[in-house]
């Protein structure tokens, strides 16, 4: 049986003031019925812009998927080859979104109802009462204490892990069977983000749905994830079961992500934070991209780029063999 | 003045604007029952250029007519034609704002160089050419002062629109599988209402200035039919020995314009929490 979805050699590039910025290069990620992956790295290593391509949502002007291919579902639909006007049967209804700033991702001159109720419109044709009554059942499912009076409310008046909830229950409405999650929890404080995570666990166990979970935290990601793929400056350098990878990570990258999180107890002095900045894509040479920043580079890391190889453990790592299993210089 | 002095002063004025409008516009629409004298019967015989008087309260002109009739007669034709122009030229400019801010790509290059050579022209000018070309008519002037009016609105929309559409919630709304149109009219447009309010209060008043210019010019609302602008022209020769002739409808065309004017100011400065008065 075919994975749920599959992205194969997936690049997209976008379009700069007359430069070409390659911010996805081959990533191949697939996601399983019901599996929950989670897609880590530094801002701008390409993680949103991978999700983005999935629902085809990239900005129209700059942004452009250069080669690959999306299969998606039991027959394995190429999205990227699919019209428009099937793409939005999709969006919403089999694959849905959950974005990271719960306080601007819903429409401020709308009250939650006439969004929510929308969803049910556009994808079910229900309308008034069916749609009413489904939307209470939906708010309460997340988690909503009064989903009448949520109902009524406009975004302004809730706060940010209420709208946060209102979001993830649009996009659950019409029972997706992947969910997309883009740093989830991020824009929420520390409290609020258990809560919904343990939401979002709870609801991808009970609908047997697919998660794929973006996000730069690997606390987060370790305690929902089944399997884990690391991405860095648009490539995936990592990738294997959540048990393995956060727990012997191979890759320099994974390992220093993993030093860079702060340890309980030790008043922040065990974060060793990593030097340097993700590459911008244009100069993208033959040499491992993270090189310049790994602690245990050697001269060959600079003359060819690694591929992808099976690590230890399961999965895939993008490292020269020595590096890959700790041998020192 | 601390600045809740000013902002209260300043709604007050408003307010005030809009109590006026609202007056104006029901003395206009009962102006039958509460005018004592048909507005285009003439008094020929001893009836003209009467000073104001307790049975004509503003005079009458050289025809006899009395100018408080023709003033709350001529309001009906100015609030008419500067109230559909307005809601013309608002809704046509927000349509185009709206497409060529969305869409962007050529349409948006084509429309909005459209509204520059449109801008570029004085706008009276361009209307007296129209209006010379057809045979004048209160549609005809409605429509024309429609469709020379609404580049103002244009801008404004598609400046709103451009910022509107690289928001989170137009994304999480395409990613929820709404199409195009659904995004624009329902999810863009609601959130550019206020400027559009505005925009459309502001522009009635500037359209019932230039009908009266118009109408003075004796381009616009024709005769017998009551026009401040046409009210103004008559009187123009007899300033001199019937100064109420002119001076009425001049005072009616600039109270109605500055309470337009004072409204829309308030609604701008409501709608805009960056204002500060």
């Amino acid at each position: 049986m075919p994975p749920l979805l599959d992205i194969e050699d997936l690049e997209v590039s976008f379009d700069v003031r007359g430069e070409t910025i390659h911010a996805v290069d081959t990533v191949s990620l697939t996601v399983g019925e019901g599996e929950v992956v989670g897609l880590v790295g530094e801002s701008g290593c390409g993680k949103s812009v991978t999700t983005l391509s999935v629902l085809r949502l990239l900005p129209r002007r700059t942004g452009r998927i250069t080669g690959g291919a999306i299969r998606f579902g039991d027959d394995g639909i190429d999205l990227l080859a699919l019209p428009e006007k099937e793409m939005n049967r999709i969006r919403g209804a089999k694959i849905s979104m959950v974005f990271q700033e719960p306080m601007t991702a819903l429409n401020p001159v709308l009250t939650c109802a006439s969004q929510l109720d929308e969803v049910y419109r556009l994808h079910r044709g229900w309308k008034g009462a069916t749609a009413r009554a489904a939307s209470i059942d939906l708010l309460a499912e997340v988690g909503i204490a009064d989903p009448v009076a949520t109902r009524r409310s406009y975004p302004h008046q809730l706060s940010g892990g209420m709208r946060q909830r209102v979001l993830l229950a649009m996009a659950l409405a019409c029972r997706p069977r992947l969910l997309i999650a883009d740093e989830p929890t991020t824009a929420l404080d520390a409290t609020i983000q258990a809560r919904i995570l343990s939401l979002l666990s709870d609801v991808q166990r009970r609908h047997r749905m697919a998660l794929l979970l973006i996000s730069h935290d690997l606390g987060v990601v370790g305690a929902l994830a089944d399997r884990v793929a690391v991405m860095y400056a648009g490539e995936i350098v990592e990738e294997g079961p959540v048990s393995d990878v956060l727990v012997t990570p191979r890759h320099p990258y994974t390992r220093a992500l993993l030093r860079a999180l702060p340890v309980p107890g030790a008043g922040g002095g065990g974060m060793e934070p990593i030097e340097g900045n993700v590459p911008d894509g244009k100069a993208a040479g033959a040499m491992c991209r993270f090189a310049p920043r790994c602690t245990v580079a050697r001269s060959e890391c600079f003359r060819g780029h690694p591929v992808l190889l099976g690590r230890p453990g399961g999965g895939l790592c993008r490292c020269i063999p020595g590096v890959m299993n700790g041998d020192r210089r | 003045m601390s600045r809740a002095t000013v902002n209260f002063a300043h709604s007050r004025l408003a307010a005030a604007g809009g109590i006026a409008i609202l007056l104006l516009v029901l003395a206009s629409l009962f102006a039958p029952l509460l005018t004592p004298h048909d507005p285009d019967r003439q008094h020929l015989d001893g009836g003209i250029y009467l000073p104001p008087s307790v049975d004509h309260p503003l005079g009458t002109d050289k025809f006899g007519r009395d100018i408080f009739s023709r003033i709350l007669y001529g309001g009906r034709v100015s609030l008419a034609i500067g109230f559909f122009a307005a809601a013309m030229s608002v809704t046509l400019g927000t349509l185009a704002g709206a497409t060529a801010g969305y869409f962007r790509g050529v349409g948006e290059g084509v429309i909005m160089r459209v509204v520059d050579v449109l801008l570029a022209f004085p706008r009276l000018i361009l209307l007296l050419a129209l209006v010379a070309l057809f045979h004048p008519s209160l549609v005809l002037l409605v429509v024309v002062l429609g469709l020379t009016g609404w580049m103002g609105t244009a801008r404004i929309v598609r400046g709103e629109v451009l910022s509107l559409r690289e928001r989170e919630f137009i994304l999480a709304g395409r990613a929820l599988g709404f199409r195009a149109p659904r995004i624009l009219f329902r999810h863009i447009l609601p959130n550019v209402l206020g400027p559009v309010i505005v925009a459309a209060t502001l522009s009635i008043g500037n359209t019932i200035l230039i009908e009266a210019s118009l109408s003075f010019l004796g381009l616009g609302v024709q005769p017998p039919m009551a026009s401040w602008g046409s009210m103004i022209n008559d009187g123009k020769e007899a300033l001199t020995h019937a100064w109420w002739i002119a001076t009425f409808p001049g005072l009616a065309v600039l109270v109605t314009v500055s309470c337009f004017n004072l409204v829309g100011d308030g609604m701008r400065d409501a709608f805009d929490p960056r204002f500060e008065p």
